[in-house]
């Protein structure tokens, strides 16, 4: 029996080499294909997993996918509409709005996000001191509960009362009435989703930092290539897999941006027209599912409006895999 | 590549000082301020929280807003307290987020494991059904769960909320990634000729060079689990088997919110967690620079 | 061969007891009767939300029906939600449930899912409750979801002091009888926005807009199903609420927001509308101010915002004791203890008349609420809600928020919330003209 390398004596990989193939037979690139009697102890290993995914996870999504070809309203019986909640998807203004939001908070909070993340991951390349106490507060964000930031950015937004104006007054600026404005809604949204993971983003990005060889910077620097041009055409083509990890991520998280909407534009209930704060401006697509199913008991529209959660999912990640993957030698 | 970032770095400032110096005067400040504007702004909610509870709910509305921590901090303590069974609680948020934990990292391991240097049939479609309920949001399966577990009759005991947390797609994404790119094919095959078999491999190659990735897993998932809000607000009812977010939540009435008690709570909810991640934050860090890098 | 190493194997190890741990208590706890909601060995258990009935009301049932095993469960968070998924479920059902009042109109369409009260003899105690309220929980075929526990019959709250400061009539009878009229009360508002500009009387146009169209009786479908909401009622209550924008006396703050509550506690709102529990809301939002307040009626005639309903889902154990217990709770005497405990003005007529419910508040100065609430009971219209009405109005609430705050020309809101809402009642089944 071979004792297990430690993996720092291996060299590390190039991008593209996958490992060899086994056998000749189709196999994914860097596995070992296996059949037969030899396969069982694989999907042992694999059966726990799924079989509480079928039912708790995929049993529950098909039941309501299926949803949207019907009428239901959350209890009694249901009528197989067919695609009639379909149809007024596709006119619903609310929809098309809902998506507008999402893509638009998106934008607005990884763009700063992960700028910010980026630069404060190459200056804590570069730095030493105090390099872990940056690391642990940088990494608070994460750890507090969604919820309960939701509520305090509340009130740092606050139009009247809270810190962000304050801060504003002092330099001389007119108070904003935040939560009041369509504006105001989606940078006191966009701010809470970006400020929970800057300091998470930063340390991947640190970390791809770190494994890039400092050779390439020597030879770049003879070369005569100032920072920046060092960074845009060597540092970020050789993050290339962290880029792609933390996009595809960020852009799933972002489509499904619910909590910080919900809890910084709860209304009195009604209905889903009027969720989401003025001008609906933070509502958000899966907000708008939870406004439709669970307040207005429209069941059936609401699977209707997941479904077209799926869907603009599966484009968005499709698009981000063939951006970043395109490239790949 | 490395565990542990810092043997590297001395290393990198050996290599390549004589040329760098002269451009980093001016840079390493801007470099130190912001570093430190990145701190502040990390933990300056985390303070404010703490400063918002220990203020009456009244004076929070002053303007400008209090900026230091006031003395009404011990009144909010035990008013949470009396109001919500909170040890209670947090005991059973400890049980449940532990037991998540150590299944997670378990089950999920396991399925990484065989994703990620094995094929077998069927496993390209498997994982494609994984991949496809991850980008699909967890309100989804909401209320077809709820009704499942009233037909189990699960409801208001810590099985309704432990069990579908083992249901996530993240922890296989996450190790399936980390060990296609640590653990060499090569070893696999070799070892298999001398006729190692998958859990043998499991145990002595996968587990191993896991561990921080495992580690990283472990503590999102422990966080997660302690954080989780929506699912165990609809599933848990009996008093006395609440978990801590869904017992703080009584605290918000409907009538009115105090919040300085409210804040309060929230504290009282993060403490725990940041003692455990101070504790684990070496192997959290490290083990996010293995599992994304790699 | 090896083990994994120590530290992993001792977290695991733990992570392993806990779970057995877990595993344990539940399979232990599932084997002596869940906690589902049902009682103690088939007791009669009810559910309500925060915070349930009071302490005394409670053990004064255990008191009078020792044997029923009686146990109220508090159910947090979304509590329509938990008991439609239940219904649905048809397992783990409490014996007795609240019902809130928004959401009655949603069960009355599916009445199947709970017991019709006349078969155990609700009829005969209808007299006991206000009629209309106990109204809103029958179907249209006459069968009773539930019995009212509370309703939520608006007045105004006022600062007193404030309105006297500033030459207003500050006393109950004065102030109700110099604002009869909306135009009236919205000239006392100019005028207290001209001695202090951040001075508003108007909290938003939702609530003014909200309190006139229940005032008219009608919503915004009819009984036939037909949508109505661009009928005249509703254009009115529009142009009442344009015209309190106009006025330049609202403040534009939104319900639940720590602004408002500021803006309370500073004075800044000296009047609000408002059910008798609103009282608990300006009790937690301003404190300090307490002893300041009055009540009195507001213009026009009351409406009812809130209040809710008693009732039993379908094919549960022990229908008659359940109901003889909803009649317990919800009898003139505990109803009156509710009202000093919660402030939820009783439906309860005989309740309305208690010492309790006459008595003084000393948050509100010493006054008797209690009758302000009771005659503004009797002033109350029944009104038709249909299940999708929530749906259907919200456009309105929403196009008068972007008139509050981004200037939208009122006409053109006008405009877009009946198209809106045209599209909504097409698309669940009413019909629109």
């Amino acid at each position: 029996m071979t004792s297990t390398p430690s993996p720092q004596v291996l060299p590390p990989r190039p991008a593209g080499d996958r490992g060899r193939r086994g056998g000749g037979r189709p196999t994914d690139p860097g596995t070992l294909g296996v059949r037969g009697r030899r396969a069982r102890p694989m999907y042992l290993a694999v059966a726990p997993y799924f079989l509480l995914f079928a039912v708790f996870s995929a049993i529950p999504i098909v039941f309501t996918m299926f949803l949207a070809f019907t009428d239901w309203r959350g209890i009694g019986e249901w009528n197989v509409i067919g695609l009639e909640n379909f149809s007024y998807l596709i006119h619903d203004p609310l929809f098309w709005k809902s998506l507008k939001n999402t893509l638009i908070l998106w934008v607005m909070s990884t763009v700063p996000c992960l700028t910010l993340a980026t630069l404060l991951a190459l200056a804590l390349n570069a730095s030493v001191r105090f390099s872990t106490v940056y690391r642990v507060a940088y990494l608070v964000p994460n750890i507090t509960s969604l919820v309960a930031m939701g509520i305090l950015f509340s009130s740092i937004f606050s139009s009247n009362f809270g810190i962000a104006n304050a801060m504003l007054n002092l330099v001389g600026i007119d108070s904003v009435r935040w939560l009041q404005t369509e504006w105001g809604i989606k940078i006191a949204i966009s701010t809470l989703s970006a400020w929970s993971f800057v300091g998470y983003n930063a340390l991947i990005i640190l970390a791809g930092l770190q494994s890039i060889e400092k050779q390439v910077y020597e030879a770049a620097q003879l070369d005569g290539a100032g920072p920046v041009r060092t960074f845009f055409s060597i540092t970020l083509p050789m993050l290339r897999p962290i880029v792609l990890f933390i996009t595809i991520m960020s852009t799933i998280g972002s489509l499904q941006s619910f909590t910080e909407s919900q809890v910084m534009t709860s209304s009195q209930g009604g209905g889903a027209s009027s969720a989401g704060g003025v001008g609906n401006s933070g509502l958000t697509m899966v907000l708008y599912f939870y406004s439709v199913a669970f307040q207005e008991n429209r069941y059936g529209y609401g699977a209707t409006i997941a479904w077209g959660v799926m869907v603009v999912v599966i484009v968005f990640t499709i698009i981000n895999w063939f951006a970043t993957r395109e490239r790949s030698r | 590549m490395t565990l542990a970032p810092t043997p590297t770095r001395p290393r990198a400032e050996e290599r390549a000082p004589a040329a760098r110096r002269p451009r980093l005067r001016p840079g390493r400040v801007i470099r130190h301020v912001l570093l430190l504007l990145g701190a502040l702004v990390s933990i300056f909610p985390f303070y404010w929280m703490i400063v918002l509870s220990s203020h009456r709910s009244a004076a929070i509305f002053e303007f400008p807003p209090p900026l230091l921590p006031g003395d009404r901090f011990m009144e909010n303590f035990t008013r949470v307290m009396d109001s919500v069974n909170v040890w209670a609680a947090m005991g059973n948020t400890v049980v449940v987020a532990s037991t998540v934990t150590f299944f997670v990292l378990l089950i999920d391991s396991l399925a990484a494991f065989a994703f990620a240097k094995f094929s077998f049939r069927g496993k390209n479609v498997l994982f494609l059904l994984v991949m496809l309920t991850f980008l699909l949001p967890s309100q989804l399966a909401t209320i077809p769960q709820f009704l499942m577990m009233t037909e189990l009759g699960w409801v208001g005991e810590l099985k309704s909320v432990i069990v579908p947390s083992l249901a996530g797609a993240f922890g296989i994404f996450w190790l399936r990634q980390f060990f296609q790119n640590s653990v060499r094919t090569e070893l696999i095959e070799a070892s298999t000729i001398d006729g190692c078999g998958f859990f043998r491999q499991y145990f002595h190659v996968a587990l191993p060079s896991g561990r921080s990735a495992m580690a990283f897993l472990g503590m999102f998932t422990f966080i997660g689990s302690w954080n989780d809000f929506m699912w165990p607000l609809i599933v848990l009812n009996d008093p006395d088997r609440l978990t801590l977010q869904v017992a703080l939540s009584q605290l918000q009435t409907t009538h009115g919110t105090d919040y300085g008690m409210l804040m309060m709570s929230a504290l009282i909810a993060v403490v725990p967690l940041i003692l455990v991640f101070i504790i684990g934050a070496k192997q959290f860090i490290a083990g996010i620079t293995d599992g994304a890098v790699k | 061969m090896t083990h994994p190493r120590l530290s992993r194997s001792s977290a695991l190890g733990l992570g392993a007891a806990a779970g057995s741990l877990a595993l344990f208590t539940g399979c232990s706890t599932s084997t002596s009767g869940s906690g589902s909601g049902g009682g103690k060995e088939g007791g009669i258990s009810l559910w309500i939300w925060p915070e349930g009935f009071a302490d005394d009301v409670v053990a004064d049932i255990t008191e009078r029906f020792p044997d029923a095993g009686f146990t109220q469960t508090v159910q947090g968070g979304d509590f329509k939600q938990k008991l439609q998924t239940t219904l649905q479920a048809g397992k783990g059902l409490p014996n007795i449930t609240g019902i809130k009042g928004e959401d009655i109109a949603h069960f009355s369409s599916v009445a199947e899912y709970f017991v019709d009260l006349n078969t155990l003899g609700a009829e005969d105690h209808k007299g006991e409750y206000a009629d209309w309220k106990w109204e809103q929980a029958t179907t249209k075929d006459g069968k009773q979801l539930g019995i009212p526990i509370d309703i939520g019959p608006t007045a105004m709250f006022y600062r007193y002091d404030i309105f006297e400061q500033n030459g207003l009539p500050s006393t109950p009878e004065d102030l109700a009888a110099a604002i009869r009229e909306w135009e009236q009360l919205f000239d006392l508002g100019k005028h207290l926005n001209a001695a202090d500009k951040d001075t508003y009387i108007i909290r938003n146009l939702s609530g003014v807009f909200d309190l006139a169209w229940r005032q008219s009786g009608k919503a915004f479908i009819d009984e036939e199903g037909a949508f109505i909401g661009a009928d005249s009622h509703i254009r009115q209550a529009w142009d009442l609420a344009i015209s309190a924008h106009d006025a330049g006396i609202n403040a534009a703050l939104e319900s639940n927001t720590p602004d408002l509550a500021a803006a309370v506690a500073a004075g800044k709102l000296p009047a609000d509308f408002g059910a008798s529990w609103h009282l608990a809301d300006l009790i937690v939002d301003a404190p300090d101010t307490s002893g300041k307040w009055h009540v009195c009626e507001h213009p026009g005639d009351a409406a009812n915002l809130g209040g809710s309903f008693l009732g039993i889902p379908a094919d549960v154990e022990d229908q008659e004791q359940a109901f003889e217990i909803i009649l317990a709770l919800l009898d003139a005497k505990n109803l009156a203890r509710e009202y000093t405990h919660s402030g939820n003005f009783p439906a309860n007529l005989e309740a309305m008349e208690s010492p309790e419910v006459q008595g003084e508040v000393e948050f509100l100065g010493g006054q008797v609420a209690g009758k302000v609430f009771a005659h503004a009971a009797e002033y109350v219209r029944p009104l038709y809600e249909d299940p999708a009405d929530g749906t259907v109005n919200a456009p309105f609430y929403a196009e008068l928020a972007l008139v509050e705050a981004s200037g939208k020309d009122p006409a053109k809101a006008w405009d877009a919330a009946v198209s809106e809402a045209e599209r909504l009642a097409e698309q669940n089944g009413i019909t629109v003209a």
